[in-house]
């Protein structure tokens, strides 16, 4: 009797330890399980002062339509883009819609002949993504695997909202249950500071990207020096990266300064630059299958935990460049400009931030932000137009884009400068030999090349690629 | 050796400052010519290609809608000459106006519909702020000979807007009274319409025909016969200079309908294109996506239904 007992009892644990075994690993290991977050081998957890990945994601332009052929154009989005978000909210609160692909003829009616409004990103961002920043509790739409840089909305269809990918051509148009007067909503928020504007087929003959016709700036020269590049933060960053012991942790410096924190044999670098700009890398990548939004959650917690950018410096951060690469693992590189005076601030290396995380975990980083200097407000005057930003520097973006020295013959330049410009936006572009801001047109190329023009006489002051 | 060289690229030089200005080109990019814009605003945009120095004017075509209106009237030799003396301020209200008639021009019929002259270009505009300007062409018209001169020469006025047409009053005897042509009443010019106005007519009218191959006269889509316009300038004429490869005008001109003729000159020549703008219909306007989502509230629950299921 007692022997059958110890054998009951015995086969209950057994019982419990295999059920239990099977929880375990459904929790560990499981997509859907919540897992156990790992930061990587050695470093800190999430820093609690990182910013969302919504509260950085905001429209560089906005684009209003008469639906009598006239169009404005604003660069002081926020207004737009914040009504844009609770148009969006609302239609994705709803329970059904559909995606549809239309023409770019189908597109350019509906913003054309209709009254309209378009929030552009100035890059492309996975529209899925977008939405899950911007209404994260909905499902709907979670599938729509695109890439767009607009979105839109047009009384054409007011129980619709359009979305366009400029580099690849596509259109979309995205279908719910109920209207909304969206196009009132965002149009009442529109400000006062836009220009007419047209496209680039219309102003140069070639190109689809919106120009306005003029504008005026009273953005002026603002000196700047180096973001916090003190000792104290750079070892902040390490221990951020390599943890506090720094286990088989060389440190490197070399004659100019420059300080290189090694991992074994070159598995985890850390540099910092003696100018003050801080870069990691890693052959480590993760494997975790991850989305926009948590990769970009991910992104910015790794860069608080380095440092250097602490309360309302981070509000100026804004996202402004993105791509995605790989099948199996997927490698996405999100690009932040540092917003001075409302407009973007872009270096000789780009953004100020950019971090590339792979398979869910950070592979990548550099950060080089500018701590600008006393600003003087210049006059109200008229900025080089844009048409002509682009047709006098045709040669300089075909050469800088093909890679050829050569001179080629001006129609084949301009055509293909033309069509490649993605986006055209007033800056800042941060002259490292003369230490000064000085106001830009911002150029963005549909391979992800950024040109820098002077805002006001059109004149290359440098290019990223 | 050095000299040689020296001339070689001056040679050089020259050839290719010559090449730049042989290849430099202006052309309308926008409007498309001959293109109708549903619109308040017309955009211009002039591309030059090459070193360019451009002049872009702007027109608003204009048509008679009522011809000016001649008689003849005779008046006693000695007052001839006090009378063609006159200038209109001083007879503003008399309605009566002694006119130039050059030699080369024939006396219009009394009562017959004035003949514009060629030189002018311009219509008595209606509205008072351009019933002032002068085309370019006009600006360089040949004005009147001086007025004074005596009985049966070409005493001549010039007067704003008016059309001259007419050749030299008939020759008269001495002692006889003489004839002379009298405006009753100015050429009024309108805008032109052109809201009947398709693609086709306009490049009817840019081609400037009025005849086809079998010499009968050219009509435009709704049966009217091909119009005699006056361009009259809407936007003066701006200069514009580009110095590099490729370099663009552009402007943007409120408009009301009508239809305008946008023309480019520069050292390779000039180019013009006509653009008809038109105002939007209030109609109706067909709708540009086909189906939507007209699904019937069954479907659209059973497909959520579905869709939650596997989720």
């Amino acid at each position: 009797m007692r022997s059958a007992l110890i054998e009951k009892i015995k086969v209950v644990i057994i019982v419990v330890l295999f059920i239990t075994t099977i929880l375990l690993l459904y929790l560990l290991w499981s997509p859907g399980g919540r897992g156990i977050g790992f930061s990587g081998f050695g470093g800190r957890s999430a820093s609690s002062d990182a910013p969302t990945g919504a509260g950085l994601l905001r429209a560089e332009y906005a684009l209003r339509s008469s639906g009598s052929g006239s169009t404005e154009l604003s660069y002081d989005a926020d207004g737009v883009f914040a009504a844009a978000k609770e148009e969006l909210a609302g239609f994705l609160a709803q329970s059904y819609a559909e995606s549809s692909v239309i023409s770019e003829q189908q597109y350019e009616l509906a913003m054309r002949d209709w009254p309209s409004v378009s929030v552009g990103f100035g890059c492309g961002l996975p529209l899925n993504g977008v939405l899950s920043l911007i209404a994260p509790e909905s499902q709907l739409l979670r599938t729509a695997d695109v890439i767009v840089d607009s979105i839109a909305f047009s009384d054409a269809a007011p129980d619709s909202v359009f979305a366009r990918d400029s580099g690849s051509g596509s259109h979309y148009r995205f279908i719910f249950g109920e209207p909304r007067e969206s196009v009132d909503k965002l149009s009442s928020a529109f400000g006062d500071n836009s220009y007419p504007a047209y496209t680039a087929r219309d102003l140069l003959g070639v190109g689809s990207v919106f120009l306005p016709l003029g504008s005026f700036s009273e953005l002026s020269d603002m000196p700047f020096g180096a973001a916090d590049g003190s000792k104290e933060v750079g070892t902040d960053a390490a221990r951020a990266v390599f943890g506090d012991t720094f286990s088989f942790v060389r440190r490197i410096t070399d004659s100019f300064g420059n300080v290189t924190y090694m991992y074994g044999y070159g598995e985890k670098n850390l540099y910092l630059y003696a100018e003050g700009a801080i870069e990691y890398r890693t052959t480590v990548s993760g494997t975790e299958a991850s989305d926009f939004a948590r990769d970009l959650d991910a992104a910015l917690s790794f860069a608080a935990g380095c440092g250097g950018l602490r309360g309302d410096e981070w509000k100026a951060l804004r996202l402004c460049g993105y791509s995605e690469s790989g099948i199996r693992v997927h490698t996405r590189n999100f690009s932040f400009a540092q917003s001075v005076l409302g407009v973007p601030v872009y270096g000789q290396s780009g953004p100020a931030l950019t971090v590339t995380v792979s398979g869910g975990a950070v592979t990548g980083l550099r950060r080089e932000g500018i701590d600008p200097g006393t600003y003087t407000p210049g006059e109200n005057r008229a900025a080089a137009s844009p048409a002509n930003v682009i047709a006098n520097n045709s040669n300089h973006i075909y050469n800088i884009l093909k890679g050829s020295v050569l001179a080629p013959a001006s129609d084949e330049a301009f055509d293909f400068a033309a069509k490649a410009v993605r986006s055209l936006a007033p800056g800042y572009y941060a002259d490292p030999s003369r230490k000064l801001l000085v106001p830009a047109w911002v150029l963005k190329a549909s391979g992800g090349e950024m040109f820098y023009f002077d805002l006001y006489e059109g004149t290359p002051l440098g290019y990223t690629r | 050796m050095s000299r040689i060289l020296r001339k070689a690229l001056a040679v050089i030089a020259a050839l290719a400052l010559l090449t730049g200005t042989a290849f430099a080109d202006a052309s309308i990019v926008s409007p498309v010519a001959d293109s109708v814009v549903y619109s308040d605003s017309l955009l211009i945009s002039v591309k030059l290609t090459g070193s360019e120095n451009v002049k872009v004017t702007v027109y608003q075509e204009y048509y008679e809608s009522s011809p000016a209106v001649y008689e003849l009237q005779e008046i006693p030799e000695d007052e001839a000459a006090a009378e063609a003396a006159k200038t209109v301020s001083e007879t503003p209200d008399s309605g009566v106006e002694t006119v130039a008639i050059p030699e080369d021009q024939e006396a219009p019929k009394e009562g017959s519909e004035a003949v514009p002259s060629e030189e002018t270009g311009a219509g008595k505009a209606p509205a008072e702020e351009t019933a002032s300007e002068k085309t370019p062409i006009a600006e360089n018209a040949p004005a009147g000979t001086e007025s004074g001169e005596p009985a049966g020469s070409e005493a001549t006025e010039e007067a704003p807007g008016a059309g001259n047409g007419a050749e030299d009053a008939a020759e008269q005897e001495p002692g006889e009274p003489e004839l002379i042509k009298v405006l009753i009443r100015e050429a009024e010019y309108s805008p032109y319409d052109a809201s009947a106005l398709s693609a086709e007519d306009l490049s009817l009218l840019s081609s400037g025909r009025t005849e086809d191959a079998s010499g009968e006269a050219l009509t435009l889509s709704d049966g009217s016969g091909i119009p005699e316009l006056s361009d009259v300038v809407f936007a003066p004429a701006v200069s514009y200079k580009s110095d590099s490869e490729v370099g663009f005008y552009t402007k943007q001109l409120s408009v009301q309908p009508g239809l305008y003729k946008v023309s480019v000159e520069s050292r390779s020549g000039s180019s013009h294109c006509f653009v008809a703008v038109k105002e939007k219909q209030q109609e109706e306007k067909p709708g540009i996506f086909s189906g939507g989502a007209q699904k019937s509230g069954a479907f659209s629950f059973l497909r959520n239904m579905l869709r939650s299921l596997f989720r």
